[in-house]
């Protein structure tokens, strides 16, 4: 099947991830519309991760994917084995990794790992591959891309790594980015420039991205749609700017207020009550039921609705004024 | 600059090769001078022996002398053939060069593919039979495991020749050029012979593989799976470079540096096992020949055989780091 461009680029509907009898993503939906940064918001654990793998087609053997719909541009995601979908994966598809140093190949050099992302995807050979190369490296501000090209990944920082990944995402002009958690290892510096460095070759090649991070008050800065995720389930999807002066779910609310760049002092800091919920035992209908200030008796028994329009959607039985 | 130093870095093995050999050999019970001085010597007689060996001396005088001997590359004679050591060495080096490189290749092809294999399918059957191979192997003594075959392959089936040698003696030897009579007799386009080499060579070198598999074969399966299930193959994924390249490139080459030490280790394990199971083929090689002399306390020939098994696993193992730093950045110690 050849990719439909009028779609949105990436449609899920009613994703399911399951580990066994775990069910770690639940019965989720999420549109990706084209040239907008969405941003998927969670602490460490609620899927966040695991969706952005699924769209990738790297989800972990163990993991069991079911959803009614899961596609790119049309391109049905869900057969990860379809020639259809390969060709898509790092041609339009490519992703950045949290460990950068890990996701490369520590025994090749740099330059011949995005040599080879170009040359399956681009057909380059000889010297037109090797200037190719050297232009992607250059593209993300990698001084000497010449002589860069033949450095191992033992021989780079963290930061380096984390450009030469993107070099490697952005190599065959992608149209769609995924971001998991790309500086969550990197110090506030080197952090600030890579997200600049990746915002500015999203919006100069007019491509989508998906935005993974536990971090709200860097969503903010970056993301134009914020998509917050509880223990698997999405919770509120809005505006990034109207989250943070009107957010409407209760878990989006508390989260705020336990964000360091929301209070006014150290004081103020609410913590959130309790923890993730235990997903192998048994759950409530809406998995921040136990922890929610404004639950009620139904918030146990039956699936939150979904309500608001598309850049302010909630999923909650009693949300926010 | 990397090459030089770990060249030196292999001195101090050397030197401690030299020293461990003297006094091992001069620990083995058994008093050569009364053995050579015949069973009807008188003690007189065998004092005269012993100071003709020199071994009247103070064990530091023998060392001076051992060592003297050394730097002129002089191993002593053996008693018993009458030889000097190093031509009885370098005469049969050649048989147990070919039949344990033959036997680490072997093991080595096999090894590498029953842990592909496994790791690949992990839980499977291409894992069980790799779990089964390595356990056979490493359970099965081999000198009995080279006596079973031959029992079986010679005794009962006849599908083997005796195991007497290199090659039966209907053939002619080939003139010896490499010393690998597999390469000599095609050398010399004697087909029938070739054959003949390599019916000789597949009992001991099934024997030797099949004990030295299994290391191989599980490290290759460990390192592999470690590799696979790692972030830089997760990548090469999804960014849809084709399974080949995943495999060979972004999983092989990382695994490679702990398989390669892995074959290091087993070629000293085969080196061992030679002695025993050379005796077993008839093999004309220096195990067999140690083991003869060993067993008579003929003290030169043992020490020079040692010396050498000891000088070739330095130096394989020098090869190894080599090819290992060639292959893996990781590798490279300097810096």
């Amino acid at each position: 099947m050849t990719p439909d461009w009028t779609k949105n680029l990436v449609e899920a509907r009613n994703l399911n991830i399951r580990f066994g009898s775990t069910p770690v993503v639940d019965d989720i939906s999420l549109d990706l519309p084209k040239g907008r940064i969405t941003a998927l918001v969670g602490e460490s654990g609620s899927g966040k991760s695991l969706v952005a793998h699924s769209i990738a087609g790297i989800l972990t053997p163990a993991a069991r994917l079911e959803a009614d719909r899961l596609s790119f541009a049309g391109v049905d995601l869900r057969d990860t084995k379809s020639p259809g979908w390969r060709d898509l994966r790092g041609r339009q598809i490519a992703i950045i990794f949290q460990n950068p140093r890990a996701a490369l190949s520590p025994v090749r050099r740099v330059g011949q790992q995005i040599g080879d992302v170009i040359a399956r995807h681009r057909g380059l050979k000889g010297a037109e591959l090797s200037r190719a190369v050297v232009e992607a490296l250059g593209a993300v501000g990698i001084v000497d891309p010449e002589a860069r090209q033949n450095a191992y990944t033992g021989e780079l920082s963290g930061g380096m790594c984390q450009r030469v990944m993107i070099a490697l995402a952005l190599a065959c002009n992608p149209r769609l980015l995924i971001a998991d958690e790309p500086t969550t290892g990197l110090d506030n510096t080197t952090q600030a420039a890579i997200l600049d460095l990746v915002v500015d070759q999203i919006r100069a090649r007019d491509m989508s991205c998906l935005l993974i991070t536990h971090d709200l008050a860097l969503a903010r800065e970056y993301a134009d749609d914020i998509c917050v995720m509880h223990a698997g389930q999405i919770v509120e999807k809005a505006d990034s700017a109207r989250i943070f002066t009107a957010s409407q779910h209760p878990y989006t609310h508390a989260l705020l207020k336990a964000s360091a760049s929301q209070a006014d002092s150290i004081a103020s800091l609410e913590p959130i009550k309790g923890s993730l919920p235990d997903l192998n035992g048994p759950l409530p209908a809406c998995r921040f039921a136990n922890r929610c200030p404004r639950a009620e008796e139904r918030c146990h028994s039956a699936k939150p609705p979904v309500s608001g329009p598309d850049t302010a959607r909630v999923n909650c039985w009693n949300p926010l004024p | 600059m990397r090459l030089p130093r770990r060249l030196l870095s292999a001195v101090p093995s050397l030197i401690g090769i030299v020293i461990l050999t003297f006094v091992l050999t001069r620990l083995l019970p058994g008093d050569p001078a009364a053995y050579f001085a015949g069973p009807a010597a008188t003690p007189e007689s065998i004092e005269e022996v012993r100071v003709q060996l020199g071994l009247d001396k103070s064990i530091f005088a023998q060392f001076v002398d051992y060592i003297s001997a050394l730097s002129r590359l002089d191993l002593g004679r053996s008693l018993s053939s009458g030889q000097t050591v190093v031509d009885d060495l370098t005469a049969r080096l050649p048989a147990t060069l070919e039949l344990t490189v033959s036997a680490l290749l072997l093991a080595a092809i096999l090894g590498i593919a029953l842990g592909f294999g496994a790791a690949l399918r992990p839980g499977r059957w291409p894992d069980r039979l790799c779990d089964a191979v390595t356990v056979f192997g490493q359970a099965m003594p081999t000198f009995f495991l080279g006596l079973l075959l031959v029992y079986v392959f010679y005794y009962k089936l006849e599908w083997a020749p005796a195991p007497m040698g290199r090659l039966e003696i209907f053939y002619s030897s080939p003139t010896e050029v490499t010393g690998f009579w597999t390469i000599d007799t095609l050398l010399e386009g004697d087909i029938g012979a070739f054959q003949g080499v390599i019916r000789q060579l597949i009992l001991p070198v099934i024997t030797l593989a099949l004990f030295g598999l299994g290391p191989i074969a599980s490290m290759t399966r460990t390192s592999l799976l470690q590799v696979l299930g790692g972030d830089s193959v997760r990548t090469a994924r999804a960014f849809g470079l084709s399974s080949r390249k995943v495999l060979w490139t972004y999983a092989f080459l990382p695994a490679a540096v702990p398989i390669l030490n892995t074959i290091g280790m087993v070629l000293s394990f085969l080196l061992g096992a030679n002695v025993l199971v050379e005796k077993v083929f008839g093999w004309p090689g220096v195990g067999a020949y140690a083991i003869e002399a060993l067993l008579v306390s003929d003290f030169a020939p043992v020490q020079g055989f040692v010396l050498l098994m000891a000088v070739t696993y330095v130096v394989v193992n020098l090869c190894i780091d080599l090819l290992a730093a060639a292959i893996d950045p990781r590798a490279r110690t300097d810096g």
